[in-house]
């Protein structure tokens, strides 16, 4: 009798156990399919930066996440709700003539251009450079450090910047073949996570990874 | 910062605890039991140092095993620019699996002015070159003036690193202000901590 009541009192516990991991996965899975990970660290100044990590080795998570960000441009760039920050990775490497174009048509201001570069044994180089307003960048400031390593710019990989959350804007970048993340995280989370600590937006800085490293590798 | 002020912290602990056993003797009425008191006292002594000095060791691993090693960290200065040059970095193989089990490490290089360092805006990025590995980089503005951006952080890309092998990390910053001095810091980040291995320093005078 006392055996019996203990079974039953056993696969009682092993049933609640089991459901409450259960569903603590699910609810989990749920988050995480919602929003990627983030780290929120309060600058002594009183701003906050956000690192967003995305596993980007992960071929299928990059996809994943890539066609994510797509979906949420388009969905952005139907709220009018004017300029946002946006970071872009290319499919493959712009020049700067397609660059430019593409900034003029979408009305995208440029904060950061990351150049692809290669040097004479086609070693990977990366080069960042601040945004120049209407021309993007000064590529004649560049030439001298360029020769200095050999390097030959390949064309651009990655750029981050502010568009218009319109149709015409966030939209058209979104439903652009050459591009492969249209970032919209670094305004979702800055909205998000500024309202939760009480602060404007503009004292949050978000950080998102672009996979433009292992793009140009793999190419 | 942190092991140093846990050392600290042990090295007070122990300070306390010898105080008290010395004013614990003084206050001893007997010869026996100040004899007894010394017996208990000195193992105790003795545990308590070893204490403290296996904690100290401890405290003071500095744990930088996935610390790029800095070979060379100069200046380059023009009329308009001033650029923080850091070359041959390497990761060995036991800091290069260190590197891989950081979730977000980063190599950061700063101009004053930041909140860290308080200055004035004398320094804004301005381009970056590098062949470490990357996953983009952000240029913070940290303090003063919000479009100034003295920060310069590398996201390293680290399952693309290769151990032994000579990276290096180049930041121009145009200058604000002439005839003005200051200093730019290489540091590395781990996981996503605000706490920074410093790596290097290098001052300037415009």
């Amino acid at each position: 009798m006392i055996t019996k009541r203990l079974l039953i009192a056993i696969t009682l516990i092993a049933s609640l156990i089991s459901i409450t991991v259960l569903t603590t996965a699910h609810a989990n899975n749920l988050a995480s399919s919602d929003q990627p990970e983030y780290a929120v660290e309060q600058r002594p100044n009183g701003h906050l930066r956000i690192r967003v990590q995305v596993n980007l080795a992960d071929r299928v998570e990059r996809d994943h996440y890539a066609s994510r960000q797509r979906a949420e441009a388009m969905a952005l760039a139907r709220s009018g709700v004017g300029s946002v920050p946006v970071q872009i990775t290319f499919v493959r490497p712009l020049s700067i003539a397609e660059m430019q174009l593409l900034a003029q048509r979408t009305g995208l201001v440029a904060e950061l251009v990351i150049f692809e570069a290669r040097d004479a044994n086609q070693g990977q180089h990366t080069v960042a450079v601040g945004g120049n307003g209407g021309d993007l960048v000064d590529l004649d400031s560049l030439s001298p450090d360029l020769e200095v390593r050999s390097l030959r710019l390949v064309g651009v990989t990655a750029m981050r910047g502010t568009v218009p959350a319109s149709a015409s804007g966030l939209g058209q970048l979104a439903s652009d073949e050459r591009i492969y993340i249209p970032d919209v995280t670094p305004y979702q989370l800055a909205v998000e996570v500024a309202a939760r600590y009480g602060l404007s937006v503009d004292k949050v800085q978000v950080s998102v990874p672009t996979p433009h490293w292992y793009l140009s590798a793999e190419r | 910062m942190h092991a140093a002020r846990r050392c600290t912290h042990l090295g007070s602990s122990l300070v306390t605890v010898l105080s008290r056993w010395k004013h614990r003797g003084r206050v001893s009425h007997t010869a026996s039991i100040t004899k007894i008191h010394w017996r208990l006292s000195v193992p105790l002594v003795a545990v308590v140092m070893l204490f403290a000095i296996v904690g100290g060791v401890l405290a003071w691993d500095p744990g930088f095993s996935s610390s790029p090693y800095t070979g060379n960290f100069w200046l380059s200065t023009s009329s308009g620019y001033q650029a923080g040059v850091s070359d041959w970095i390497k990761w060995n193989s036991s800091g290069l699996t260190a590197l891989r089990s950081d979730s977000d490490p980063r190599l950061d290089m700063t101009a004053d002015c930041t909140a860290d360092n308080p200055g004035d805006d004398q320094l804004n990025y301005s381009v970056a070159y590098t062949n470490v590995p990357n996953n983009g980089i952000d240029a913070w503005s940290d303090c003063g003036l919000p479009w100034v951006r003295e920060e310069v952080e590398l996201k390293i890309n680290a399952g693309s690193v290769s151990a032994e092998t000579a990276y290096y990390y180049q930041v121009h910053y145009s200058k604000n202000e002439y005839n003005v001095s200051g200093a730019i810091n290489l540091t590395y980040q781990r996981d996503n901590s605000p706490t920074h291995d410093w790596l290097d320093k290098v001052l300037y005078s415009n």
